[in-house]
C-alpha cells in the first residue's frame, strides 16, 4: 500500500532571542491510509511541533513531507491551505471554536468555506452524532469543556477528512468525559476510514493506535518502528 | 465568498465581536462630522455675519460715478448689487437747521444683513431688508430734538420735503467715516434728483455693493480692477473691517485646531479598539487557516468584513453627528442670535475618510500580517516579526498625517498638531512606562487596596502605560484648548475694553478747547486728549522725492494729519529711537507703518510741507501703535514748537453711554462747526460679533471635550477583559468586593492623577506654541493648571474607573473565569 504521509529527514528550528533553537530533528516516518498512530513523548519533546508539520500548518527547516504523493514543504501557504480543506481535519487540545459563532455555525464553517451546499444539514447530523443535538444553538462559552471538544469533532468529521490530526484531544478534559471523546473519535474514524494521527499523554488514548511514536529530544526513539514494514 | 464574508460578518456582530470597534468607528466619524459640520456652520453664519458689516460682498468706492458697463458686467456675472451715495447736507424744518450725513440708498440696499428701524430709539426693533420708500426718510433719533419735530412730520432737504417715516436704529453697513457728519439720515436714491442737491464739484462717496458667489465676485472684481482710476477702491470685510476680520481669523484657527484635535482623538479611539480586534481576531485568522482558507481568501474576507463596518460606521456615525449638530443649533440658534445656513458636505466626508482612512491604517495591516502568517504560529501566539508593528504605527500615523493636512488645509498646523502628538507621546509613554515599571513605588508598603492597586499599576506596566498616554492626550487637548479658548476671549475682550472711546469730535478750533473741556467735564465725561490736526504731506526724504518700498502700501498722494505733542501718545510705545523732552528741537517721531512702507530709518532728514511751507526735521523716533484703539492716531508727530505755528483744527475722542446720546444735541448747539462721528454703532455690532464668537469656541470647546471622556472611556473598555480576569481571580482569592473595587478606584483614580500632572505639562507646552506661533497672541504661564490637571484626572479616571468597571465586581467569579477561558 502507498504511503498517504511520508516525512523524509525533517527538521525544525526556531530562531530565540538566544539563537537558533533545535525543537525537531532528523525525523523520517510513513503513514499509511486508514492508520491510527498516536504520537507520544515527554513534555517538550516536539510533538506538537511534529503534528503541525505533517498537517502543512507550518514549514519544516529542513528535509520533505509528501501528503498523497504530493512535497507539501514545496507548495506556497495557500496551496497547502486548499490541500488542508480538501483532505485534513483538525481537533486541538484547546478546542479552538470560534467563541463568536453558535454550535452549529462552528460546524459549518469548514463546510462553507468548501463551499458545501447543504451545510447546515450536514452539521446538524454531526451534532446529532455526536451527542449535541440538543445544543444546536450555544455559544462555546455556552458548553462544558467536553461539549466544546464534541463540537470541534463534528466539525474535524464533517468534512469527511482523509486525515485527521488530534493535539492532545484529552488534554483539558475529566477522564471519563476524555473516554467519551476517545470513544467518539475512533468510531468515526473507522466509520470514515480516515487516517488518524494524535498526539497525546493519555496512554489509554495511545493504546488504541495501531502504531505508537516516541518523540524525545526531538528525535523518533525507535526510529525502524516509524517506517511502515 | 461573498456570502460567506456576510455571513461571518452576521455572525461576529451578532456574537459581540465588533461592537467595540463600531462604537469607536461611530464616534471617529461622529466627533469629527460633528465638529466639522458645527464649525461649518458657524464659519458660514459667522462670515454671512460679518459680510453685512459691509451690507455685501464687496463694495467698490469711487468719488465719482463708475462707467455703467462695470455694474453691467457684474449683473451679466450673475452678482446683485445696489448702489450708495453718502453725503453731508442741511435739512430744515421752519427756523431750525441741522447738518445731516445722508445715506442714499438704491434698488437692492442691503444686499446683506438688515436695517433696523423703529418708533423710538429704545423700544422694539423693526428689521427691514431694504431702505426707506420714496419720499420717505429714516433718521438717526437725536435729529428729532434738534429740528423739534416728530416721526411723521415733514422736513425739507434740498429742494423736496420727505416724510421722517421711522427711527433708524441699525445699519448693517453703519461704519464711521470722515463723511460721517451729523446725525444720519437714510432716503431713497430715487429722491435724490427732486432734492437737487447733488451738483458738480459736491463732496459725494459713492459706493457700489455687490453679492454673489465667492469666486464669482473675485473674477468680477479681477477684470476690473485694472481700470480702476485714482480714489476708487474695493473694499471687502478684511480690508474694511480689519479688527473683525482678525477676530475672524483666530476664531477660524482655534475651531480648526479643535477639529484637528477632535480628528487625532478620534484616531486614538480608532487605533485602540483595532488593536483589540485584530488581538482577538488572530484566533479567527489561524482557525481559518487549518480549516482550510487561503491567505488571499482570508485577506478578502476581512477586506469585506471591514468595508461593511465601515459603512455601517460611517452612516452610524453621520447620523450622530447631523442630529447632535441639529439638536445643538437647535437650542443655540437663538442664543447665537444669527441666521444660520445649512451646512455644507464636506464635514460628513471629513468624517467618513477620518473612519475609513483610520481603519485602513491602523486594523487592515495587522489582519493582512496575520493572514500570511503560519497558522501555528498565530495559534501559538508567536510574535509576528517587527514589521508588521511597525508598519501598523507608520500607516496609522501616515493616514493621521493625510487627514489632519485634509482637514485643516494648513501644513503648519497639521504638522504641530501631529509633532505635539508624538513628541507627548513619545514622552509620556516612556515616562509613565519607566516610572510603573521600574520604580519601587512608595505605595508598595502600603495596605489594603493601596498595596493592591499599586500591584496592579506595576504588573499592567505595559497597559498602564497606553492607558495613561491616552487619558494624558485626552486631558492634555481639552486643557489646551481650554487655554487657548481663555487667550482668545480675553484678546477680544481687550482689543475692546469697555468704555472704549465710541465718538470723535474734530473740526475743533483752538479757541474753542477750554470750553469744550469744560463742557466735557461738567458732563463727567473724559476725552482721550486734545491732539491738532495740521493737514500736511512728506516732500522728500534725505533731499530726494519719498518712495514707497515695493510689497508696501502707501498713498503719497493725500495728506496726512499732522499733530504735535509734548508727551508721548497714550497707548503708543517708542519701537526705536527715544522721545523727546519738553522742548524737542527739528525732529519728528513716525509710525512704525509708515517708516516700513517709506524705508525711513534713524537719523533721516524729511522735508514737510504744510500749505506753501516747507521744513526740514530729523527722524528721532518710531512708534507702534494700534490703530482700532478708538483714539486719535497719528503718522507724524512732532514737538511743539515745531508745529505750533501752523494754523489747525483739533480732534478728540470719548465714551459716550448709549441713554446719554442727547448730549450731542446740546454739544452741536453749543459748538455748531464742530463735528461729531458716531463709532458706537460698529463698536456694538464688533461686541456682538466677537460674543457670538466666543460663545461658538465655547461650544465647539464642550464638544471636544465630550470626544474626550468618551475616547477614554473607550481606553477603560479596551483593557476591560484582563480587569474582568484579575478581579475574578484575586475575589476567587477571597479578596472582599469592596477590597477589588476599592483597589480598581485607587489603581483608576493614582493614574489619572499621574495622566493630569503630564497632561497639564504638556497643555501648557503646546498651548505656548499655538499662541505663540500660530494665533500670535500673548502667553503667560498658569499655576493654576498644575493643580487642576492632577486633580481632575484623578477624579475622572476613578468615576470612569467605577463606572466601567463595576460590572467587573458585579459579575460572579465563576462566570468571568469561563467566559474568558
Amino acid at each position: 500500500m502507498k504511503p498517504l504521509i511520508v516525512a523524509s529527514n525533517v527538521g525544525k528550528e526556531v530562531v530565540t532571542a538566544e539563537g537558533a533553537l533545535g525543537i525537531l530533528e532528523g525525523i523520517s516516518l510513513e503513514i499509511n491510509p486508514g492508520e491510527a498512530v498516536a504520537i507520544v513523548g515527554a513534555s517538550g519533546s516536539g510533538k506538537s511541533t511534529l503534528l503541525g508539520l505533517l498537517a502543512g500548518l507550518d514549514l519544516p527547516s529542513s528535509g520533505s513531507i509528501r501528503i498523497d504523493g504530493e512535497d507539501i514543504t514545496r507548495l506556497g501557504e495557500d496551496a497547502r491551505a486548499r490541500l488542508r480543506a480538501r483532505m485534513v481535519g483538525f481537533v486541538f487540545q484547546s478546542f479552538q471554536l470560534l467563541p463568536g459563532l453558535t454550535a452549529i455555525e462552528n460546524v459549518m464553517l469548514p463546510l462553507e468555506i468548501r463551499g458545501d451546499r447543504d451545510a447546515a444539514a450536514r452539521a446538524r447530523d454531526y451534532l446529532g452524532r455526536v451527542g449535541l443535538a440538543q445544543r444546536l444553538g450555544h455559544y462555546p462559552r455556552q458548553l462544558s469543556g467536553g461539549e466544546q471538544q464534541r463540537v470541534a469533532i463534528a466539525r474535524a468529521f464533517a468534512c469527511t477528512p482523509r486525515l485527521l490530526f488530534a493535539d492532545e484531544p484529552t488534554g483539558n478534559l475529566d477522564a471519563a468525559t476524555g473516554a467519551r471523546v476517545i470513544d467518539l473519535i475512533f468510531a468515526l474514524q473507522a466509520e470514515q476510514g480516515a487516517t488518524l494521527v494524535l498526539v497525546t499523554h493519555d496512554e489509554r488514548l495511545a493504546a488504541r493506535c495501531a502504531r505508537r511514536l516516541t518523540l524525545d529530544g526531538g528525535r523518533l526513539r525507535d526510529a525502524v518502528a516509524a517506517l511502515t514494514c | 465568498m461573498l456570502r460567506l464574508a456576510l455571513r461571518l460578518f452576521w455572525r461576529d456582530w451578532r456574537g459581540g465581536e465588533l461592537g467595540v470597534l463600531l462604537a469607536a468607528l461611530v464616534l471617529a466619524v461622529g466627533i469629527v462630522s460633528t465638529l466639522g459640520l458645527f464649525i461649518d456652520r458657524l464659519q458660514r453664519a459667522v462670515e454671512l455675519r460679518s459680510a453685512t458689516f459691509i451690507a455685501g460682498d464687496l463694495v467698490l468706492q469711487s468719488p465719482r460715478p463708475v462707467p455703467a458697463d462695470w455694474i453691467e458686467a457684474a449683473r451679466a456675472a450673475g452678482l446683485r448689487e445696489a448702489e450708495v451715495l453718502r453725503f453731508s447736507t442741511m435739512v430744515f424744518r421752519g427756523d431750525a437747521m441741522q447738518l445731516v450725513s445722508v445715506k442714499a440708498v438704491g434698488e437692492g440696499y442691503p444686499l446683506l444683513g438688515r436695517v433696523g428701524i423703529g418708533a423710538s430709539p429704545e423700544g422694539a426693533l423693526e428689521e427691514r431688508d431694504r431702505g426707506p420708500p420714496a419720499g420717505e426718510v429714516w433718521v438717526d433719533a437725536r435729529l428729532l430734538p434738534a429740528l423739534g419735530i416728530a416721526l411723521g412730520e415733514r422736513i425739507g432737504l434740498g429742494a423736496t420735503e420727505l416724510r421722517v417715516g421711522a427711527i433708524l436704529r441699525k445699519e448693517p453697513d453703519g461704519g464711521g467715516s470722515l463723511v460721517a457728519m451729523g446725525p444720519r439720515l437714510m432716503m431713497n436714491l430715487a429722491d435724490i434728483g427732486a432734492a437737487g442737491v447733488l451738483q458738480p464739484g459736491s463732496r459725494v462717496q459713492y459706493a457700489y455693493l455687490f453679492a454673489g458667489e465667492a469666486a464669482r465676485v473675485a473674477a468680477w472684481r479681477a477684470g476690473i480692477e485694472a481700470g480702476l482710476l485714482p480714489g476708487q477702491r474695493f473694499v471687502t470685510v478684511e480690508e474694511g473691517q480689519p479688527r473683525v476680520a482678525r477676530a475672524l481669523g483666530r476664531a477660524e484657527s482655534f475651531l480648526m485646531l479643535a477639529g484637528s484635535l477632535g480628528v487625532v482623538l478620534a484616531g486614538i479611539a480608532l487605533a485602540m479598539a483595532a488593536s483589540r480586534y485584530t488581538e482577538r481576531h488572530a484566533d479567527y485568522v489561524a482557525i481559518l487557516k487549518t480549516l482550510g482558507l487561503t491567505a488571499g481568501a482570508i485577506r478578502a474576507l476581512y477586506a469585506g468584513n471591514l468595508l461593511l463596518l465601515a459603512l455601517a460606521g460611517i452612516a452610524l456615525g453621520w447620523l450622530c453627528a447631523w442630529v447632535l449638530q441639529a439638536a445643538v443649533f437647535a437650542v443655540l440658534g437663538d442664543l447665537l442670535g444669527m441666521e444660520l445656513p445649512a451646512a455644507g458636505t464636506r464635514a460628513l466626508w471629513l468624517g467618513a475618510g477620518t473612519g475609513a482612512l483610520s481603519l485602513l491604517g491602523l486594523a487592515t495591516p495587522p489582519l493582512l500580517a496575520m493572514a500570511g502568517a503560519s497558522p501555528l504560529g498565530v495559534l501559538r501566539r508567536e510574535r509576528t516579526p517587527g514589521a508588521p508593528r511597525a508598519a501598523v504605527y507608520a500607516s496609522g500615523l501616515a493616514a493621521l498625517a493625510l487627514l489632519l493636512y485634509w482637514y485643516s488645509g494648513d501644513w503648519r498646523l497639521g504638522l504641530l498638531v501631529l509633532g505635539c502628538l508624538l513628541a507627548s507621546a513619545a514622552l509620556v509613554g516612556s515616562f509613565s512606562y519607566l516610572l510603573l515599571r521600574r520604580a519601587r513605588l512608595p505605595g508598595m508598603q502600603a495596605q489594603g487596596m493601596l498595596r493592591l492597586a499599586f500591584a496592579a499599576l506595576q504588573r499592567h506596566a505595559a497597559l498602564n502605560a497606553l492607558q495613561t498616554l491616552v487619558f494624558a492626550l485626552s486631558l492634555m487637548l481639552a486643557l489646551v484648548m481650554v487655554l487657548v479658548r481663555g487667550a482668545l476671549i480675553d484678546d477680544w475682550q481687550r482689543e475692546l475694553p469697555p468704555r472704549t472711546p465710541n465718538h470723535f469730535l474734530v473740526n475743533i478750533a483752538p479757541s474753542q478747547l477750554e470750553r469744550l473741556g469744560e463742557f466735557l467735564a461738567g458732563r463727567g465725561i473724559t476725552h482721550a486728549g486734545l491732539y491738532p490736526m495740521v493737514p500736511g504731506r512728506i516732500a522728500a526724504v534725505n533731499g530726494a522725492p519719498p518712495r514707497v518700498e515695493d510689497g508696501e502700501e502707501l498713498n503719497l498722494d493725500r495728506e496726512f494729519n499732522l499733530t504735535w505733542s509734548d508727551t508721548l501718545p497714550a497707548e503708543n510705545r517708542i519701537s526705536a529711537g527715544r522721545w523727546w523732552g519738553a522742548q524737542g528741537g527739528d525732529e519728528v517721531s513716525v509710525e512704525a507703518g509708515v517708516a516700513r512702507a517709506l524705508g525711513l530709518a534713524l537719523g533721516d532728514r524729511l522735508t514737510v510741507q504744510v500749505g506753501a511751507e516747507r521744513f526740514e526735521v530729523t527722524l528721532s523716533s518710531i512708534r507702534e501703535l494700534d490703530w482700532d484703539t478708538m483714539r486719535p492716531n497719528f503718522f507724524l508727530v512732532f514737538p511743539r514748537r515745531v508745529l505750533e505755528k501752523q494754523a489747525g483744527m483739533w480732534i478728540t475722542s470719548f465714551y459716550l453711554e448709549p441713554d446719554r446720546k442727547l448730549v450731542l444735541n446740546e454739544l452741536v448747539r453749543e459748538f455748531p462747526t464742530v463735528s461729531v462721528l458716531e463709532m458706537d454703532a460698529i463698536l456694538a455690532q464688533l461686541r456682538g460679533i466677537t460674543a457670538q464668537l466666543a460663545l461658538a469656541v465655547e461650544l465647539v470647546l464642550a464638544l471636544l471635550v465630550i470626544a474626550g471622556a468618551l475616547v477614554m472611556v473607550a481606553s477603560v473598555q479596551a483593557g476591560l477583559d484582563a480587569r474582568f480576569r484579575e478581579s475574578a481571580i484575586l475575589r476567587a482569592l477571597g479578596a472582599g468586593r469592596r477590597l477589588v473595587l476599592g483597589s480598581l478606584i485607587a489603581e483608576f483614580a493614582l493614574l489619572g492623577m499621574f495622566a493630569g500632572t503630564l497632561a497639564a505639562a504638556g497643555a501648557e507646552t503646546v498651548a505656548w506654541l499655538v499662541q505663540t506661533r500660530l494665533m500670535d497672541l500673548a502667553f503667560r504661564v498658569h499655576p493654576l493648571l498644575w493643580l487642576l490637571g492632577p486633580l481632575a484626572g484623578a477624579v475622572i479616571a476613578a468615576l470612569l474607573g467605577v463606572f466601567t468597571c463595576r460590572r467587573v465586581v458585579d459579575t460572579p467569579p465563576v462566570v468571568v473565569l469561563r467566559e474568558l477561558a
